[in-house]
């Protein structure tokens, strides 16, 4: 699977007798009040539950700040404490927080349940908070790379391996159960794997799930194979295929060997197909988290046809040191503020917003027309996101941020909602909104060619989405999205998940229970519904290596407008 | 101290109380900055109704928390009703009721107090809730050159929006400080 990675070092490596020594040497040392987790801690913030990274056991945990920084800690009293940074910033956090807002979550749960049992009996259950903002549906676990960091392809030769591509009918069952969901039908779906792209059915799959009538597609691929066959995105979009989700680790072939080479050829094959390009970076501390600014100057050149990128700061899975997960271990703030670093201040992390941050204009909606809308209720913890443009006459990118006064927006919004819940007259609320809406926006600083009062009074009161295409006009969303693991894993984060997947026992199951749990639910399910990647090779006649890429597009020199040209840039000046 | 009473046909009442005004220094040279707390507190059925088995049953209901929207000004006392006030400020608490996790919590439902989108405040009992979204203090600052040299006498006044949920009905209410004496030289 492309996107979303981790680092798996493996099986828990044995600990050196004099380690164990100098641990016994500090519970020897340790006054006993100091060893409850709540006295060894900074300044306590909220008390939680996670899992314990050995043995899954729910347990409490704390989260509490220490210089500047969130960090969570737990103490299983088999295992041990462990201590995880949890958020990287403790001023972002408490403006994050402030955001919070629970969501509706889904009336027709195919798990019922009385009680709460996380982050066991996931599929959906009736206590799970947010509905399906997207479906990840995995179309084969097989993959033409194999990259060091990525938990989700098949490997031969592994004791359990088993090749899961579930058929047309079962396809078309998963996505009619997403579309069951209430009070909001699931309505964006990503195609996901492995390498999708391997499956010889895949423009019938988006076919299927189009015909089912699913808005948004989305294909999660590492971009090669429509490189080597530019007709292959023709083909998708014409089947109904919005955008693609394509891995892109960085601007060099050191941070992106995956697709360094290929990316050029896959985004120029996507401009010909009119076919929309999500870039999406696995940060890694000490990897490739100097490559931040320049991916975005990357996708700022291809900015007529990258519509986003998706920066995923790594989830660390397997078992792991405490230095070795320091050394990786990378969070939303720190990504925000490097980003601020490498683009000279152009992206300051103010521009950043956490995605529940859309609640007031959801909420406004739904006041306004009294039905349920869809609703992006994740925790403030797990993603953050804004809209940059650029500048015509600069070329600098402008966050929206600079021409318009979120935070007085939003407050704004939640005030005439609550006037709208209150029984205030709902065309007397619009005319009030329209009159009152520029004051929010400094149109002298606005891009040109944006109208943002008029695309905001259609879409909010008109409900008319057609305008919000100007909106992507030499413009980006940039996201961030923390998936987690079992070191940072906060029960209140995975309740409220909105990235789900579908599986063929029609179940609906959260990310971060079905990757940072695997052997409950990814694998299980791989498993049952899978078959042996001997069985997969006698039955098509071919070994399960003999699709992976070769690189042939490398054989030669660096494509014109590879990443390269992005590594070193300077802030683009005039023209 | 002055009570108002909200309006009746909020269906609910509130009143504010306790307002205060307090002024550092109350004797300043005509170059000092003036620190003003205003402080008030908001009392009645909003504030006896807001407790965890209202935050369930709103939650319950998809009616996730409550917006408080607070105005105080700083005027001069006397009767100037068309006069500018020497100071005004809108802001905002906002109670978030959440299903909490928090394993000494021994409800499904809890709340935090969000200011203004910028700080969060997590409350362990019901009582500092209520204390955090209904006690509120605000700090303004004014050159004393603003005022003149003289002899002033100044007060607060201060207003409570917020918009009917479960627990309340729509209302607001307001309230007035007593005059604090202030001398500039």
């Amino acid at each position: 699977m492309t996107g979303v990675k981790s680092i798996n070092t493996g099986p828990a490596r044995r600990i050196h007798y004099s380690e164990w020594y100098m641990m016994a040497l500090l519970e020897i040392e340790l006054p006993a009040e100091l060893q409850s987790p709540q006295k060894q801690i900074g300044q306590f913030i909220r008390r939680t539950q996670s899992i314990c990274p050995e043995c899954n056991r729910i347990l409490p945990s704390t989260v509490f700040e220490r210089e500047g920084k969130v960090f969570m800690t737990k103490t299983c009293p088999e295992h041990g404490e462990t201590e995880e940074l949890y958020f990287g910033s403790y001023d972002m956090y408490q403006k994050f927080a402030t955001y919070w807002s629970d969501g509706k979550g889904t009336h027709a749960p195919n798990v019922p349940i009385e009680s709460c049992a996380c982050p066991a009996n996931c599929g959906l259950c009736s206590n799970h908070l947010s509905h399906t903002g997207l479906a990840n549906i995995i179309v084969t676990n097989r993959c033409d790379l194999t990259c060091w960091y990525c938990f989700f392809y098949v490997k031969k030769g592994l004791e359990g391996a088993y090749v899961y591509e579930p058929s047309l009918d079962q396809v078309k069952e998963m996505v009619r159960a997403l579309k069951a969901e209430r009070p909001v039908p699931g309505n964006s779906l990503q195609i996901t794997g492995g390498e999708p792209t391997l499956r010889p059915e895949l423009p019938e799959i988006v076919k299927i799930i189009k015909d089912e009538g699913v808005d948004h597609i989305q294909l999660n691929t590492n971009g090669i194979n429509l490189a080597l066959n530019p007709n292959l995105a023709h083909i998708l979009r014409d089947n109904g295929l919005s955008n693609l989700y394509m891995s892109f680790d960085g601007v060099s072939p050191k941070t992106n060997p995956k697709n360094h080479w290929e990316a050029p050829y896959t985004i120029e094959s996507c401009r010909k197909a009119n076919l929309g390009v999500v870039l999406v970076p696995t940060v890694i501390k000490s990897i490739n988290d100097h490559e931040l600014g320049g991916i975005l100057r990357f996708a700022q050149r291809n900015i007529d046809i990258v519509r986003a990128i998706s920066y995923q700061p790594v989830s660390l899975t397997g078992r792991m040191k405490k230095q070795e997960r320091e050394k990786y271990r990378i969070t939303i703030p720190d990504c925000i503020e490097r980003i601020e670093e490498q683009t000279n201040g152009e992206i300051p992390r103010d521009a950043w917003f956490p995605v529940p941050s859309c609640s007031p204009v959801t909420h406004f909606v739904e006041a306004f027309t009294k039905r349920p809308q869809y609703e992006l209720s994740i925790h403030f913890a797990c993603g953050a996101g804004t809209y940059v443009f650029e500048d015509k006459d600069t070329k600098k990118m402008v966050p929206i941020t600079s021409f318009v006064d979120l935070k007085g927006l939003f407050e704004y919004l939640d005030e005439k909602t609550d006037e709208l819940n209150s029984g205030t007259n709902k065309y007397l609320v619009a005319a009030k909104f329209i009159t009152k809406l520029n004051s929010f926006i400094e149109k002298d600083k606005q891009p040109a060619g944006l109208n943002l009062s008029k695309l905001l009074v259609g879409a909010l009161l008109k409900h008319d989405y057609s305008s919000v295409g100007q909106f992507h006009v030499r413009s980006m969303f940039l996201g961030m999205m923390h998936f987690q693991d079992k070191y940072n894993q906060d029960e209140e984060r995975l309740q409220r998940c909105d990235i789900h997947y579908l599986t063929p026992d029609m179940r609906i199951i959260p990310f971060c229970s079905f990757n940072v749990i695997p052997e409950w639910y990814r694998d299980r399910i791989q498993k049952k519904y899978g078959i042996s990647v001997e069985e997969w090779e006698k039955k098509n006649g071919e070994k399960l290596e003999s699709r992976l890429y070769r690189g042939q597009l490398r054989r030669g020199k660096h494509a014109d407008g590879c990443g390269c040209s992005a590594v070193h840039i300077e802030p683009i000046t005039g023209t | 101290m002055q009570k108002s009473i909200v309006k009746q046909d909020a269906g609910s009442w509130a009143r504010i109380e306790q307002v205060t005004v307090k002024c550092s220094p109350q004797k300043a040279k005509i170059d000092d900055n003036l620190a003003f707390n205003v402080g008030f507190r908001l009392d009645g059925v909003v504030r006896r109704n807001f407790h965890q088995k209202f935050w369930e049953a709103a939650y319950d209901q998809h009616d996730g928390g409550l917006r408080m929207a607070f105005k105080a000004e700083l005027r001069k006392s006397g009767v100037r009703l068309l006069a500018k006030p020497l100071r005004e400020e809108k802001f905002v608490r906002r109670a978030v009721f959440f299903w909490t996790r928090n394993p000494e919590i021994p409800h499904r439902v809890w709340m935090t107090v969000a200011t203004e989108f910028e700080t969060i405040l997590y409350p362990k009992t019901e009582e500092e809730a209520r204390e955090m979204m209904f006690n509120v203090t605000r700090s303004f600052e004014l050159p004393a050159s603003s005022l003149g040299k003289g002899n002033h006498s100044l007060g607060a006044s201060v207003s409570a929006k917020w918009g009917k949920h479960v627990f309340t009905e729509r209302g607001e209410a307001s309230g007035k400080s007593p005059s604090l004496k202030i001398q500039i030289e």
